[in-house]
């Protein structure tokens, strides 16, 4: 490393730079990996298992579905009844007050009104008609009532008539034709049903239906009973008449209802019962329906049972902020929509009801805890009479998952703080050994660009190691060269001595032989080209002679006014005429060092002054304290220093071109002022004045602080 | 019949010179190449003086091991080193082996001879008694100048010829300076001033050995040295 770059290197702010610790450690986040693929296979894994639960819980729906088909008890239902009304428990009476038994047994009673209006003749609002109206039945009657609102209530004159309010009925029973009735009133009270088409039909198959009408306010309530036996399709509406004209201005129509044709039911046996019970393990229930998805048989819960208090409770508990933030927040609260159903709708029972063999995957449920389920078609005599359903939880397939994350987690986390703390503990040890190489590297030569020692060659078989020992090699060549080119002066210098000692001595001899008078003229050239060829060598040996005195000398206390004084004094003389000033502090000034080498700085400091200074200008020589430091200061007129040199000034071998003279030029003379003020703890350093019209050479050496004992 | 001069000195120009020279100022002169050479010629009868070179052919220090052996031969025998080495290490050693001076190659005929001259002066004057002329007393300081040997303080103060003349230099008008330059004129030698600066900081070793205060002889920086008068002396 020479001074230049090892300047440039300090001079360049140290930013931050992430070292080989930081990019090892950013290069191995790369493991992160491992446990997204941990995640991954069990995410795999759940999935694979959910698939074996469907499956199984198919297979599970089929047998059940088997059973049931086998074992079936079945049952005619009777035709049509159910269909046609909802059976109520209490009988009904007819009395036009419908709270007691029609909303009392919770009756379905509906509201009709303009969506259903069949035929008007003008103006129809909801308070000229609409009622509300249920259909019931008891025992072996089908009972329904109407709560007609009518502004204005026209009774008949005659029973049976239709030019009045009435209510139609329209009647199918079985085998027969369909019939249609008339019921209206001549007053409140009592009212019976006439057939629109008389004589068109024989008495015997006619209907007998009975009823009461009751007025109220704005309207009134009609409750009608018939029997059931017989009967397939039933519709009924509404004629509003609104004066003596007896013409109809509004009829309102209800649904028709109709019985479904009579089929074979079934019920499921108190010994299928008990099998499907044993089947049903916990978290597993079973349903069978019939084909309107009426629940005929349950059995089993799936309730999910309490959270179990294991030993890693304690663990979970601790982890669970991590946990939850991977793999997110888990539900607490556990809804099973189907707990006290009666009657079910769920997509498979429908696809199962409409005979789609395939079993059915369906989760149900909050996203945590999901339910499985598969519904499997039950055939009675070659037609489907119901579904079997079988449903689970997949609360055991997520109580693994969360095991096996839980588990995964841990030891991923046991992983990266053993791989993160050996990790760090081998890049540390790595980026310390390259950290002391560095600084071994460094300390290795100085900033005068001398080999101070060599770096151990390290003996680990490592790359580091091969750098380590390949420096250890490079520094140990350089040194070897640098050695010689330090040696090479001096050996200059001694091989060169002996040639001169040859020709002054032949000079010499020369001389004292009786020469021509012109002839030692040339002695005497050749006598001043010897001298000054041995002040060059004098001179290209100074710097290590200077350090070898500099080993070898004591250092003194002694006073730098004194000798820069004197120094200056013998200056003056020597270089006159030259002026040189001084101006010294007025006291004594204490330095510890040696006075001589003070005395040979200054020699170079003001020799290489008077090289440079512009003619008649004085040389102006100061010396002053500061808090730490003697500066001493040299200020010369002349051309300002080449910026570039400011602060190579002091290395050896630079040198700026002065004026021409006879002394040699080596560059040495502010190299020496450096290592001469280097020994007094000092530093020197050049630079242009402010005006630019000269250039200031400051030394600043260690301040003599004596001892405070 | 002239003294006996022998010179040791591996360079054939050099020593041919050299030889001519001394021959011609009236010295009898025997040259030899080697140190092997040399000793077996000082085996069979010494010379008056030697003048040797350190490194000798292959030999770096050969003529330290020839100076040691002279040395051992005769205590009296004036040995000057005549060696292109300049360094302290080399002066020092040299002197440390009892040679008498120590010059370095650039030292010009005339100053050699008068060195050479001087060593056999002093050789000649050990028996005779000294003139008072001859003898130069400043304060605690004696000088023999015929001799040329020194007392510092009633004891032997030994020096070198360049030492002798440095400390003669100085002495001689107590209070004034004498610049490196002067004192090189008046020691016969031209060197750097460097040189001077370690012939002083030898002798002042010299002189402390024998009383270590107060120092007799004084810097003065950027002029010279000068030999602290007695009246200083005796106010120290």
């Amino acid at each position: 490393m020479t001074p230049a770059t090892e300047r440039a290197r300090s001079s360049t702010p140290r930013r931050f730079a992430p070292g080989i610790r930081a990019k090892v450690l950013f290069a191995s986040s790369a493991l992160l990996l491992i446990p997204w693929i941990g995640y991954a296979f069990v995410a795999e894994m759940v999935r694979f298992l959910n698939d074996g639960q469907t499956r199984m819980l198919a297979d599970s729906a089929s047998a059940v579905a088997a059973l049931v088909q086998e074992r079936a008890k079945v049952v005619m239902a009777s035709p049509g009844a159910d269909d046609l009304a909802p059976a109520l428990a209490k009988p009904i009476e007819l009395d036009g007050f419908i709270e007691q038994d029609w909303i009392a047994q919770g009756a379905q009673v509906r509201g009709y009104g303009g969506t259903r209006l069949a035929e008007t003749s003008g103006l129809w609002t909801a308070e000229s008609l609409s009622f509300s109206h249920a259909v019931a039945r008891h025992g072996d009657h089908l009972y329904a009532f109407f709560d007609v609102t009518d502004d204005r209530i026209v009774y008949c004159a005659t029973e049976g008539s239709t030019a009045c309010d009435h209510i139609r009925i329209s009647v199918k029973t079985a085998g027969g034709k369909p019939r249609r009735y008339a019921v209206s009133a001549s007053a409140p009270g009592p009212i019976k049903a006439a057939a629109l088409e008389p004589g068109s039909a024989s008495q015997d198959d006619a209907v007998v239906i009975e009823g009461v009408w009751r007025e109220r306010e704005r309207g009134y309530t009609v409750e009608l009973r018939l029997p059931a036996a017989g009967v397939q399709q039933i519709a009924f509406a509404v004629a509003d008449v609104d004066d003596a004209s007896g013409l109809v201005s509004a009829v309102i129509t209800t649904e028709e209802r109709t019985a479904a044709q009579p089929r074979s039911g079934f019920a499921v046996s108190e010994e299928v019962a008990a099998v499907l019970d044993a089947m049903a393990r916990a978290n597993l229930r079973i349903w069978v329906v019939d084909r309107h998805g009426t629940v005929i048989g349950r059995a089993g819960d799936i309730q999910p049972p309490p959270p179990s208090d294991t030993a890693t409770a304690a663990v979970r508990r601790a982890l669970e902020p991590l946990r939850s933030f991977v793999f997110g927040a888990q539900p607490q609260v556990f809804v099973d929509p189907l707990a006290s159903a009666s009657r079910l709708n769920t997509p498979e029972i429908i696809d199962a009801l409409a005979g789609a063999r395939a079993m059915r995957m369906h989760a149900r449920g909050s996203s945590a805890a999901r339910i499985n389920a598969a519904a499997h078609p039950i055939e009675i005599g070659g037609e489907i009479a119901g579904a079997a359903l079988v449903e689970q939880t997949t609360e055991s397939i997520s109580h693994m998952r969360e095991i096996a994350l839980e588990r995964l987690l841990l030891a991923t986390l046991g992983a990266f703080v053993c791989g993160a703390l050996i990790l760090v503990f081998y890049v540390s040890h790595v980026s310390n050994r390259l950290r002391r190489l560095r600084d071994e590297a460094e300390r290795a030569i100085d900033s005068a660009g001398r080999i101070r020692g060599l770096v151990a060659g390290s003996t680990t078989s490592d790359e580091i190691g091969d750098l380590s020992r390949s420096y250890s090699a490079v520094l140990q060549r350089l040194a070897q060269y640098t050695d010689y080119l330090e040696n090479l002066a001096r050996r200059l210098n001694h091989e060169l001595r002996t040639p001169i000692a040859v020709v002054r001595s032949s000079l010499d001899n020369l001389r004292s032989e009786a020469v021509a008078e012109h002839s030692s003229v040339y002695i005497d050239r050749a006598e001043a080209g010897l001298n000054r060829l041995s002040a060059i060598l004098s001179r290209m040996s100074e710097a290590t002679r200077l350090e070898d005195i500099m080993r070898r000398s004591e250092r003194e206390m002694f006073d730098v006014d004194a000798v820069v004084g004197g120094c200056v004094e013998g200056y003056r003389v020597a270089y006159a005429p030259q002026e040189i000033r001084y101006t010294g502090p007025g006291h004594a000034v204490r330095v510890s060092g040696v006075p001589d080498l003070i005395a040979q700085m200054l020699d170079k400091l003001v020799e290489n002054a008077t090289e440079y200074a512009s003619a008649r200008s004085a040389i102006d020589v100061t010396l002053e304290e500061d808090d730490a430091d003697v500066v001493l200061r040299v200020r010369n007129d002349g051309p300002p220093l080449p910026e570039a040199m400011e602060g190579g000034l002091f290395e050896s071998m630079v040198s700026v071109p002065g004026k021409a003279s006879g002394v040699p030029h080596l560059g040495l003379g502010l190299y020496i002022v450096k290592l001469i003020a280097r020994f007094h703890q000092g530093s020197a350093s050049a630079a242009n004045t402010a005006d630019g019209a000269g250039v200031v050479v400051t030394v600043r050496l260690a301040r003599y602080v004596s001892d405070p004992a | 019949m002239g003294k006996r001069i022998a010179i040791v000195e591996d360079d054939a120009g050099i020593r041919a010179n050299y030889s001519d020279a001394l021959t011609r100022h009236g010295y009898q002169v025997s040259a030899y190449a080697d140190r092997r050479e040399a000793e077996a010629a000082f085996d069979s009868r010494l010379p008056d003086l030697a003048i040797i070179d350190i490194g000798l052919g292959a030999e770096v220090d050969g003529g330290f091991d020839l100076c040691r052996r002279l040395r051992a031969l005769s205590s009296t025998l004036p040995i000057v080193f005549l060696t292109a080495r300049d360094s302290d290490f080399d002066v020092v050693s040299g002197l440390r082996l009892g040679a008498d001076d120590y010059l370095t190659k650039e030292v010009s005929l005339p100053h050699l001879l008068a060195r050479i001259a001087a060593l056999f002066r002093r050789m000649d004057a050990l028996s005779a008694t000294p003139a008072a002329e001859d003898v130069l007393v400043r304060g605690a300081l004696t000088l023999d100048l015929k001799r040329m040997t020194a007392q510092w303080r009633e004891r032997a103060l030994e020096l070198t010829v360049t030492e002798f003349w440095i400390v003669h230099s100085l002495a001689r008008i107590p209070g004034h300076v004498k610049s490196r330059q002067q004192l090189m004129r008046d020691a016969s030698m031209v060197v750097d001033e460097g040189t001077i600066t370690s012939h002083i900081k030898r002798i002042r070793k010299k002189l402390a050995a024998i009383t270590p205060d107060p120092e007799p002889i004084e810097s003065v920086y950027g002029m010279g040295y000068r030999w602290r008068t007695a009246g200083a002396d005796a106010s120290s």
